[in-house]
């Protein structure tokens, strides 16, 4: 920054001269000296010029004073320091603005007093930067611009934000710097709790892309692990469909098979009774009649059995059931029966349910029977049928006054041929529970029986309950 | 309306593989009013050769009423009735079809393929001398039989 030129056209070096007889004056250069700041209002000694000179010098005097009070007014009013320092064996500060005082808390006296005091405020940690780039501002020219820490005077950290220039002479000789210098500390204050708030973010990013990453992971293998148990799953239920196919089909099968050789054994039993009784004994009349027993009986296992395996087989049709409707059929069915005993049959409203016709004919018709079957001797069938609906199922009831049952034999009543009575007093092969069962576990429900021995006995199952549509569809 | 020879045995052929289902359709048609002459093959080929008198049974004669099972060995009876009663020269014959199943599919099957009647044999001799007997009250008495 070269010195602006006054009003009066002086040279520069006329200037420069001037300016340092005037900065002598002052007393600002003398060490130890208690240089007072210039200041527009000190007296400055006159010179002693030649009168030739002496008009043309006093307008230059005051058109400089002028100038100096404006640029005064401007530096000690600017919110930094400004400084200037002359570059002689050290770097000592000339003059410094008196901001210095509320920046660092030395007032300009003592600041400039000690030339040593501006680098002893220098925090140490930053000596070496500063060096090294004042040492490139001074090789290269270049303006010198820097952050650095400063100590107060109390002891505080102050961030300085310093620029200054170089003034050389004709031959390059650095003569002075001067340069601004301002307090970044709140700046600085901000830009670390910036930096330290990315970090933690960083850190807290970085931790939940881990968490994240693991609970994928995890995720991953319980999906994977769900796949292979659904597969499994699968399999097990293919495994199963196969498996029940092929066991009705085998029940199908073995049961038609099973007639023939049966009707041999029953039809040659009883020609040979037929021709040649007469001719033989007692004894083999009844070894004879233990074969067509035999045989008769076997006949109507393997029949119950082949009506077993035709409810399992393939899928039934479902439709629209009427249940008062199936019941009035199983009663016309059981007619003979039911006026011989004298039984009495009552009920309540029984729903539409959506299911097999035949086989809840079936159903009713055998559960119906039985109660019959095992009535109370010289007590005619008292039998009540009725359903109520229990959340999603409609829960049916056939209650008696028969002869019951030891509730300990609940479960093996259902079982396939499992009788709880000789053959002789109460007929029948013992299936009749166990189609029962079947029946109403493949329209999705559930059957059991309840008994007290000697008052009666009733059979409870379940129907799932379905959305009775607009047509209430085909009932018997 | 009866038959017009009552002379002239009924020609039955019986189509059965087990001896003892012959032996007592034979025992249960021994005491018949109506003349009658059994012939008896042993499986559906046999059948369809007789039919044809092809092949051994080239002097085969034409049967009036066939008694067909229906499980038999090489050519089952569902086959044989549904081949013969194709043929434009044989399905006249009345077929009935007599064999251990109730199934209802084998029942289905078996007036799909036109068999005239069905009977399942029963376990029961009695029963069985009855249906035989039945049998010949029908179709050998009853029925007109179509000519040949």
């Amino acid at each position: 920054m070269s010195q602006t030129a006054t009003s009066e056209n002086l040279s520069v070096a006329e200037a420069q001269s001037i300016l340092e007889a005037m900065v002598d004056a002052a007393g600002v250069n003398k060490p130890g000296a208690n240089p007072s700041p210039i200041s527009p209002t000190s007296v400055v000694p006159k010179f002693e010029l030649p009168p030739s000179q002496e008009s043309r010098a006093n307008e230059a005097h005051s058109g400089i004073w002028g100038a100096e009070r404006r640029y005064r007014a401007l530096i000690e009013q600017i919110p930094v320091v400004t400084f200037m320092a002359a570059m002689d064996e050290t770097i000592h500060d000339l003059y410094v603005s008196p901001q210095i005082e509320s920046l660092l808390g030395f007032s300009q006296e003592e600041w400039l007093a000690d030339p040593f005091l501006w680098f002893n405020q220098l925090h140490p940690d930053d000596r070496e930067a500063w060096q090294r780039e004042f040492g490139r501002t001074c090789t290269t020219g270049v303006q010198f611009r820097s952050e650095y820490r400063l100590m107060a005077r109390d002891g505080r950290v102050v961030w300085i934000h310093g620029e200054c220039q170089l003034i050389r002479d004709e031959s390059g000789r650095p003569l002075f710097l001067q340069g601004v210098a301002y307090d970044i500390t709140e700046s600085k204050r901000a830009q670390a709790a910036l930096e330290q708030m990315h970090r933690d973010l960083e850190i807290m990013v970085q931790q939940r892309t881990a968490e994240l990453a693991k609970a994928n992971d995890l995720l991953r293998a319980e999906i994977a692990e769900r796949q292979l148990a659904q597969e499994a799953l699968a399999r097990q239920a293919a495994e199963l469909v196969r498996s029940n196919t092929e066991l009705s089909q085998f029940a199908y099968v073995a049961s038609h098979d099973l007639q023939e050789p049966l009707r041999m054994m029953a039809s040659f039993a009883q020609l040979l009774a037929q021709r040649y009784g007469q001719r033989l004994d007692a004894d083999a009349d009844e070894f004879i009649g233990f074969i067509t027993d035999g045989a008769t009986r076997m006949q109507r296992l393997i029949n119950d059995l082949l009506a077993y395996s035709r409810v399992g087989k393939g899928d039934i049709a479902k439709v629209w059931v009427n249940c008062d409707a199936v019941l009035a059929v199983a009663r016309e069915n059981l007619r003979a029966v039911i006026n011989e005993s004298g039984a009495s049959i009552d009920h309540g409203a029984l729903p539409v349910v959506f299911g097999n016709d035949t086989q809840l004919l079936q159903l009713l018709q055998n559960l119906i029977g039985n109660a019959m079957k095992f009535a109370r001797p010289e007590t005619p069938s008292e039998i009540h049928v009725g359903a109520t609906k229990q959340n999603d199922e409609w829960l049916f009831h056939v209650r008696d006054n028969g002869i019951g049952f030891d509730p300990r034999q609940s479960e093996r009543i259902f079982l396939i041929f499992q009788r709880l009575h000789s053959r002789v007093k109460y007929p029948g092969t013992g299936i009749g529970l166990a189609i029962c069962r079947k029946i109403v576990e493949r329209h999705g429900g559930r059957i059991w029986a309840e008994s007290v021995p000697g008052s009666g006995s009733t059979f409870y199952f379940t129907l799932p309950a379905a959305e009775v549509r607009d047509d209430p569809g085909s009932a018997r | 309306m009866t038959q017009a020879a009552p002379d002239e045995p009924i020609d039955i052929l019986l189509v059965e593989d087990n001896p003892g289902d012959v032996r007592l359709v034979i025992e249960s048609l021994k005491h018949s009013k109506i003349r009658n002459s059994m012939s008896v093959v042993e499986d559906g080929e046999a059948a369809m050769a007789f039919l044809r008198r092809q092949g051994v049974y080239t002097q085969a004669i034409r049967p009036d009423l066939i008694l067909l099972d229906l499980n038999l060995p090489k050519k089952n009876g569902r086959e044989v009735l549904a081949e013969f009663k194709s043929d434009p020269d044989l399905r006249r014959i009345p077929v009935v079809v007599i064999t251990s199943s109730s199934g209802e599919e084998d029942v289905l099957a078996a007036y799909n393929h036109s068999a005239n009647c069905y009977i399942t044999k029963p376990v029961d001799l009695t029963q069985f001398v009855r249906v035989v007997k039945s049998i010949e009250d029908f179709w050998l008495t009853t029925v007109t039989l179509p000519p040949h």
